[in-house]
């Protein structure tokens, strides 16, 4: 996999996740960025990282799911995070930043040093820097210390060693999504029984 | 949109320029002395002991009165932000006393607090601790209170929406939203305190009630062409500011940029501003005495104005009109005001006390004429630190390398208290310069730096696009500085002017006069000296001419402020706005 | 029992000459488990509605009940998300969600768990200690949103929590208050969310109050039942959207028009 450096945050790009899901999990690019009345090059930076993590088929303008991105859309905001972890591991990215924590001394670095490591301008006049480490920071890879804007590494606990938050349900396991069906789009009983749902979408 | 990781901009190599420079800067007036007076290094170092006990008794009186005003500030700010009605009584009565020469407090202080204590030594005391309040106090209680009217709504509406109440609300809303403000303008503080500090050490050399500190040490040891021990005080005490300077100030104010609450949109931080630009802390300290003299400006002219416009104008008619008339009345309120009061000091004295003396009298008469005098010494003043200010100022605006090694030595030099070399600009360069000319030098330490840093941030704010514009359209040299960076600048040079002329108002009272051990070598006609010598008279005979001095000075800057700046201002503020 | 009333409430603000009115007899209720949200032109007086709701200004005219009880003052049992997030930049994001359990005088490990729970459910893991400067915008909203959810309100009020966020942040996070609101784990009883933006509040809500403009009175109370997850590309969607927006233009014109709440409500209640 080649080294391809977030320009995205995670967050956004969860929402080209959540785009594509809405449009069945496979469409044409122009078509997504139509949609949110962005432009392409709007969308171009979530796009590629989510291919760059394996989430998401990009060929001839047709964006599309992959297995794990399927997973990943109909999952719980913990274990997408999981997945995320996992796949970032992954990436020649952070394979590079985690031997380089590892071996550094203290396991911390600057972020000087992480962007000598990927030959990056360095902060604050590029932003490359800050979105590794926040990417770094939201999958529990890294931590940091903005302080003194430093990376320290993380000995990753596995994820079942925190204790899941609450009795959360299991996650609804249909590709279209989370709430995908009537039983699971409301906490109670839902105000109208869902042969009637459709009755209404017709009669409005 | 990059998820930014914004921070403070790298300040160490700046820390250690300004360290350089510290160190740098006596060694090279040291060597300049020598070279000229000549002295002893074995005696200099002699000197350092007495020094050092001196300068912690001005410490001392320093940590007093910023405790002192720390405590007054969050209260008074506190009270005036969150009570509707205490605020509009509140805030004027600090718009004026802000606008009072400070120093023209002090002779009166000195004469109050002697008479409250039997003995006059803590007397001294109270009444310089008290001088240095209120040249402290003012620009805290504002930043608290700024701080506070400021605190963004949905901010004080989510403490609202948890019932988030009294001490809890103070401890995690109130409280931290004025922290960074309160430590900038505590820098601030303490620069104006040691100012004053030093001063009122000095003017204590005038009487026999000697305040023991580095002033008068300073000032005992010009007075006897002491190089040695001049120069020992003068070591000792930028050894202080600088070790305060690093190891208080630029901490805290490092921790406090934590307390900011104007952050910029998600993923724009300032970490995109330029390093060297917000790097230093004199600009911003400079940008929020200047946002600082805005409202106080704008807030100072409604009461004072309106007070006018009530008296003399009730009916409606044509603005301009009853501005001018507003402003008639206003004047006509001053000058009889002041004539009122001096006329009641004069009474009063007689009455209580004794006849007031001929010769008295006769400097009370003199007055209106002594004001004059001084002036026209300020405005000289003035007009020589805008001719260096001005040009000093588009300089390090202007080139990058200018301001990497500019700023740090203007900001070394601007934190010293330019008062500890009054002493050897009174004793050493008279002959050389006149006492009319060493007159005007002391001023112009006490101005200089409100209008050269209140012009660097109103050329730094210049916006880059209509420099480029000026540019494209060939404007060069002289027609850019008329159409381009005069007009710009503008409201920036009105503000360093109101400050500047605020900073020479306080220091006439001892520029114009000075006697240490009897030896009397500074005395010019003016209005500042005739407190100096209301005060120094024998006895009580004198207290009507200070008093009426005072009266005359205080009288007269409410008039400049009213008829000459706040209109300029307002000008300004309308004309050439580009935000 | 409605969770909450509002009957005929009025508001207005003193103006220079007499006073502005922005809200005229305002009435509806809201049911447990109601996902509503409120639209209408801007500066019909949306936000201003959500305020009377919860108590942080006080209607001029009529009454609002909280199960039953008159709103009289800040109601605790509901929580406000912000527009601009309105995180306190010198509390770390943990000592930010913790900030209404402190004022509600919880004990300290009781909040420390509490906090946690919720760090967790909203993806906050990994930046507890940071201050909401280094984080991005949807991560602050997630703070904003973690932070009201951990006094477990029974009413959850969202004032457009999206529209300071750029278009793919603002779909993610809907995705997840979705996914929250799902949860009978997770509190509210209900949502009250005020926007500008019809799609948002029909691919959200299961009924929209419509406002009209400035002073405004209910529309029409449209209640949405399109199948979870909404497709914004389907025939009913777009219908939806042209029938609330058509409400909102053509009501909005005859301001002097009295409510028509019910008569604009009945053909889509199909109850």
């Amino acid at each position: 996999m080649p080294t391809t450096y977030p320009k995205c945050s995670p967050t956004e790009m969860q929402g080209l996740l959540v785009l594509l899901n809405a449009h069945k999990g496979s469409e044409d690019v122009a078509r997504l960025a139509d949609d949110l009345d962005l432009e392409i090059d709007e969308i171009l930076p979530s796009l590629d990282f989510a291919s760059a993590l394996g989430l998401v088929r990009v060929s001839e303008g047709n964006a599309s799911f992959s297995d794990l991105g399927k997973r990943y859309i109909s999952s719980t905001i913990r274990d997408r995070k999981a997945i995320l972890r996992d796949q970032l591991k992954k990436t020649t990215l952070f394979r590079t930043l985690l031997r380089a924590l590892e071996s550094a001394p203290d396991h911390r670095l600057t972020d000087e040093q992480l962007a000598q490591l990927f030959s990056l301008t360095p902060a604050p006049a590029d932003a490359s820097v800050q979105n590794i480490v926040n990417w770094g920071r939201y999958a529990e890879l890294i931590r940091y210390d903005a302080e003194e804007h430093v990376l320290v590494a993380v000995r990753h606990a596995p994820p079942a060693a925190k204790p899941p938050a609450g009795n959360r349900p299991p996650p609804p396991s249909t590709p279209q999504g989370p709430g995908a069906g009537p039983a699971a789009a409301r906490k109670s009983p839902p105000a109208s029984p869902p042969a009637e749902q459709s009755a209404a979408s017709a009669a409005a | 949109m990059p998820e930014g990781v914004t921070g403070d901009p790298p300040r160490l190599p700046s820390a250690a320029r300004s360290a350089a420079i510290y160190l740098a800067l006596p060694l090279v007036a040291t060597a300049a002395l020598a070279a000229t007076v000549g002295f002893s290094l074995g005696g200099l170092a002699g000197y350092l002991p007495t020094a050092a006990v001196d300068v912690s008794y001005s410490f001392l009186r320093m940590s007093a009165a910023y405790g002192l005003s720390l405590g007054f500030a969050l209260a008074y700010g506190y009270y005036a932000a969150t009570h509707r009605t205490g605020e509009r009584v509140m805030i004027p009565i600090l718009d004026i006393l802000q606008s009072i020469p400070i120093l023209g407090f002090f002779p009166i202080a000195l004469v109050v607090f002697a008479s409250l204590t039997p003995n006059s030594w803590p007397g001294v005391n109270f009444a310089s601790v008290f001088l240095i309040f209120t040249s402290m106090a003012w620009n805290m209680v504002f930043g608290v209170y700024e701080s506070l009217k400021t605190l963004p709504a949905e901010l004080k509406e989510a403490a609202e929406t948890f019932r988030l109440r009294g001490v809890l609300l103070f401890r995690r809303v109130l409280f931290p939203a004025t922290i960074n403000r309160l430590v900038y303008n505590s820098v601030l503080s303490w620069t104006a305190g040691w100012f004053f500090l030093v001063e009122a050490e000095i003017f204590s050399t005038n009487s026999n009630q000697v305040l023991p500190g580095i002033g008068s040490f300073l000032s005992f040891a010009a007075s006897n062409h002491n190089s040695e021990a001049f120069l020992a005080g003068i070591l000792v005490l930028v050894v202080v500011i600088a070790a305060l300077d690093f190891a208080v100030w630029r901490p805290l104010g490092k921790w406090a940029e934590r307390f900011r609450y104007d952050t910029a949109p998600a993923g724009e931080g300032e970490a995109v501003l330029p390093a060297a630009d917000s790097a230093t802390r004199f600009s911003r300290v400079a940008a929020y005495v200047r946002r600082g003299v805005r409202t106080s400006v704008t807030r100072i002219s409604t009461p004072l104005v309106q007070l006018a416009a009530i008296a003399v104008a009730p009916a409606r008619k044509t603005e301009r009109r009853q501005t001018a008339i507003s402003y008639a009345g206003l004047g006509l309120i001053l000058v009889v005001g002041w004539l009122l009061l001096i006329a009641l000091v004069v009474a009063v004295y007689g009455v209580f006390t004794g006849p007031i003396l001929p010769g008295v009298l006769h400097q009370i008469e003199l007055l209106p004429l002594a004001m004059g005098a001084s002036a026209l010494r300020v405005a000289a003043a003035y007009a020589i630190c805008l001719a260096i200010a001005l040009p000093l100022g588009i300089w390090i605006a202007g080139s990058p390398r200018a301001a990497r090694f500019g700023m740090p030595t203007v900001e070394v030099i601007a934190s010293f208290p330019a008062t500890a070399l009054f002493p050897v600009i009174i004793f050493e360069l008279i002959p050389y310069i006149s006492a009319e000319g060493a007159a005007i030098l002391m001023l112009m330490t006490g101005m200089l730096w409100y209008l050269f840093f209140n012009l660097l941030s109103g050329l730094r704010a210049l916006p880059p696009d209509l420099d480029e514009a000026a540019h494209s359209y060939g404007l060069r040299g002289w027609k850019r500085f008329t159409r381009l960076v005069l007009p710009g600048i503008f409201p920036a040079l009105i503000t360093g002017s109101i400050t500047a002329f605020g900073g020479g108002w306080n220091t006439l009272i001892v520029a114009e006069y000075l006697s240490v051990n009897s030896k009397q070598t500074l005395s010019l006609f003016g209005v500042g000296r005739a407190i100096d010598i209301g005060y120094a008279m024998p006895g009580h005979t004198g207290y009507p001419l200070m008093v009426a001095a005072l009266l005359t000075l205080v009288a007269t800057v409410v008039a400049i402020n009213e008829f000459i700046w706040k209109p300029l201002y307002r000008r300004a503020v309308e004309k050439y706005r580009y935000d | 029992m409605a969770l909450i009333r509002i009957e005929h409430v009025d508001k207005s603000f003193a103006a220079r000459h007499g006073s502005i009115s922005i809200m005229q007899d305002i009435s509806f209720d809201v049911a447990d488990s109601d996902f509503l949200a409120i639209v209408g032109p801007s500066g019909c007086g949306k936000s201003t509605l959500l305020r009377l709701i919860q108590g942080l200004d006080k209607p001029t005219g009529g009454q609002i009940f909280f199960r039953d009880s008159p709103v009289t003052s800040v109601c605790t049992k509901m929580a406000m998300v912000f527009q601009s997030f309105a995180l306190f930049p010198w509390l770390t994001v943990s000592q930010n969600v913790a900030f209404g359990l402190e004022a509600l005088g919880w004990p300290p490990d009781r909040i420390r768990s509490q906090v946690d729970r919720y760090i967790s459910v909203t993806g906050l893991d990994g930046f507890q200690e940071a201050f909401p400067r280094e984080l991005s915008g949807g991560m602050r909203q997630r703070v904003g949103l973690a932070r009201a959810l951990a006094v477990e309100p029974s009413v959850l009020l969202m004032d457009e929590p999206f529209s300071a966020l750029d278009p793919l942040t603002a779909e993610s996070l809907r995705e997840e208050i979705l996914q929250l609101w799902r949860d009978p784990e997770l509190p509210p009883d209900a949502v009250l969310l005020v926007s500008h933006n019809i799609e948002e509040a029909i691919q959200l809500a299961d009924r929209i109050i419509v406002l009209s403009r400035r002073p405004s009175h209910v529309l029409a109370d449209v209640h949405v039942d399109l199948p979870r997850p909404r497709d914004r590309k389907s025939q009913a969607f777009y219908d939806l959207t042209d029938r609330v927006y058509s409400l909102i233009t053509e009501g909005g014109s005859a301001p002097t028009a009295p409510p028509a709440a019910n008569g604009a409500a009945a053909p889509q209640k199909a109850l």
